[in-house]
């Protein structure tokens, strides 16, 4: 093994060995969840077209608070606690209960919210956090409420801006060491595979799933019958299978978004919307499913090539001949008899029964074998 | 002497087969970099071309000599002599997962050279002549399959199945041509004439029909069926009032067709 096959070798173990042994982080962030650390720092919203401030994860325990600051002050604080417990709240004119956990592989976080607010009926949404790209998170919920459902989707990315003031908590850097998410986002941001859509229908709902789909966006690579098959055995919903097949023919299929300007969201699903957000800058898209099967280029018809004629078959023996004359009864074929010819021959005028007549050839039969 | 003619036209209707077989694969790998292994829709038609082999009934006509025997007698012609070639086409329109609606139409050209058994010229050589028999079957039916012919999964993907057999029944029209045409021997008279005996009609029909379908890609399958088609026909009847053939009983048109071909799911 050469000297450059060893050195990069060792470099893929190093690699590897990363989120085993993530680098130097703060104490705060030692003591995080599992799953927290690739979150921790400032974002902003990609989409929001007034400055609606950023969203900053701090630790907070074993968990994060979400911080949400404008012009350096804390507009809301919320904690997100993913220990998948049931947690009360009581914020402004809503209560309620949500909950939070992380998946096995730690790369998404399922959230789940019973809510109601100024005595209104409770709204339920299931929803998913993940990280499509290592500077980008996305949070997407499906609320249900009165026999609706809607999803939106927030996405946010890592921002530099440092905010004037620190109140509160220490905020971490906006941009945290590498060392620290080196382990916690190189795995988190990597495809979807379609174990993560299975796990992710058996956590949450099913417009959720979908939505989550939609907003990363990425086609599933090879997506094969076996794959079609295990979504369809594993009992997830038609509108997900359709989503990933969507995603992986987007040659056949486009995904569009409506963005609502007024808001700055964009929305999901198929039905109006319901928001709560607690005040969180967001956006929500719109999918509109497009077929573009017709779109797809007519390949052109092959033009066969015409084999040289063949030589023709003569027939040298019979001869079609002219339909008999009208009028005239013509050559017959009479069950329990035999062949007669026609009353009224052209060539000879012989008649049946007319011994002398030799017939159009001229010739007569003879029984074979001389008799 | 006889053979080789009927072999080159049976050739000519078969070679239709190859053309498809080569340009099926064509198809599927146009196909395969888009769909790996399924279809983004549930097919609704499928288009079936077969060739094969018509072997027919021949029927008797009981009490009364039919056209059959009575060739048989006269001619050297034999029950095997017109078997032949058989091509046809098929168009199925999705039903149910399980059934379809389907309209076919065949052909089956059927050309035999003969000779008069009990006569020959005063030369010793033969009085030779052609028969000719053609039939159109055109019809509408339903055929069934034995299993689902594909999973469908979610609303776009259809994963379709690799075997199914399938049974079915059809009715219809078949349009038949009969046709003798050469030197004859007059029963009474001995004399050898020239003449074209002819009988073009249509009758109603009945098919029977099993066969199995063999997936081979997401649209193309491989297909075997045995189809038995009933009927009878009636003797045409000149303007002058004249019938070529007098005093059979009608035309068994009825025979077991075998035939393998291409399909294509669309």
């Amino acid at each position: 093994m050469s000297t450059k096959s060893t050195a990069i070798g060792l470099l893929a173990g190093l690699a590897a060995a990363a989120p085993i042994f993530p680098g130097p982080a703060t104490a705060q962030e030692l003591g995080l969840r599992a799953g927290w650390q690739p979150y921790v720092g400032c974002w902003e919203p990609v989409t929001a077209e007034e400055d609606q401030g950023i969203l900053c994860l701090v630790p907070e325990a074993r968990d994060v608070e979400m911080l949400t600051m404008v012009d350096g002050e804390i507009m809301f604080r919320e904690p997100l606690v993913a220990d998948g417990g049931t947690h009360e709240f009581e914020r402004d004119d809503c209560r309620g209960t949500e909950s939070a956990r992380f998946s096995e592989d730690r790369r998404r976080l399922y959230t789940a919210s019973l809510v109601t607010c100024d005595g209104q009926a409770f709204r339920r949404s299931t929803g998913i956090i993940s990280m499509p790209t290592p500077d980008e998170w996305i949070d997407v919920r499906a609320m249900d409420a009165n026999g609706t459902s809607a999803v939106w989707s927030k996405r946010y990315r890592r921002t530099s801006r440092r905010e004037p003031s620190r109140p509160g908590p220490d905020i971490p850097p906006a941009r945290p060491s590498p060392f620290a998410v080196r382990g916690g986002v190189a795995f988190p941001a990597s495809a979807i595979t379609i174990d993560d859509v299975i796990d992710a229908s058996r956590n949450v709902g099913v417009d959720a799933v979908a939505g989550w789909l939609a907003e990363v966006g990425r086609p599933f690579e090879g997506l094969s019958v076996e794959d079609l098959i295990r979504l369809a055995d594993a009992g997830v919903a038609t509108a997900v299978i359709d989503m990933v097949v969507e995603l992986s023919f987007q040659e056949h299929f486009a995904v569009k978004e409506e963005a609502d300007r007024s808001r700055g969201r964009r929305w999901y699903g198929r039905r109006n919307p319901h928001h709560h957000d607690h005040g969180r800058p967001g956006i929500a898209v719109t999918v509109i499913r497009e077929d573009r099967r017709e779109d797809r280029p007519v390949r052109p018809p092959d033009r066969p090539v015409r084999p040289p004629d063949r030589p023709r078959v003569t027939r040298v023996i019979n001869v079609k001949t002219d339909p008999p004359a009208k009028g005239g009864r013509p050559g017959q074929a009479v069950a329990g008899k035999g062949y007669r010819k026609p009353e009224s021959t052209a060539s000879s005028g012989c008649r049946n029964g007319d011994k002398s007549c030799k017939g159009t050839a001229g010739r007569k039969a003879v029984r074979r074998g001389g008799r | 002497m006889f053979s080789g003619i009927r072999k080159f036209k049976t050739m000519r209707a078969l070679r239709i087969i190859p053309v498809l077989a080569a340009l099926a694969p064509l198809r599927a790998t146009e196909l395969n970099g888009q769909e790996r292994g399924f279809l983004l829709h549930t097919p609704q038609i499928t288009v079936v071309v077969r060739g094969g082999y018509s072997v027919p009934r021949l029927g008797g006509g009981g009490d009364t000599q039919s056209l059959w025997d009575f060739t048989k007698e006269y001619l050297t012609v034999g029950n095997r002599d017109f078997a032949g070639s058989h091509i046809m086409a098929e168009l199925g329109i999705r039903g149910s997962e399980r059934i379809d609606l389907v309209f076919a139409v065949g052909h089956s050209p059927i050309s035999v050279l003969s000779e008069f058994r009990g006569f020959e010229d005063e030369d010793g050589l033969p009085v030779t002549q052609t028969t000719d028999f053609t039939t159109t079957p055109l019809t509408a039916g339903i055929k069934a399959y034995l299993k689902p012919r594909g999973r469908a999964i979610g609303s776009h993907v259809w994963v379709p199945r690799t075997f199914n057999p399938f049974a079915g029944i059809a009715g219809g029209i078949v349009w038949y041509r009969f046709e003798q045409w050469g030197e004859w021997v007059d029963h009474e008279t001995f004399e050898i004439f020239r003449e074209d005996f002819r009988s073009a009609e249509r009758a109603p029909t009945l098919h029977l029909f099993t066969g199995m379908d063999i997936g081979i890609s997401r649209r193309l399958i491989l297909t075997g069926e045995a189809r038995y088609g009933f009927a009878k026909g009636p003797f045409e009847v000149r303007d002058n009032g004249y019938s070529d053939f007098v005093g059979f009983p009608k035309l068994d048109l009825s025979g077991l067709k075998a035939s393998f071909g291409v399909g294509l799911r669309i």
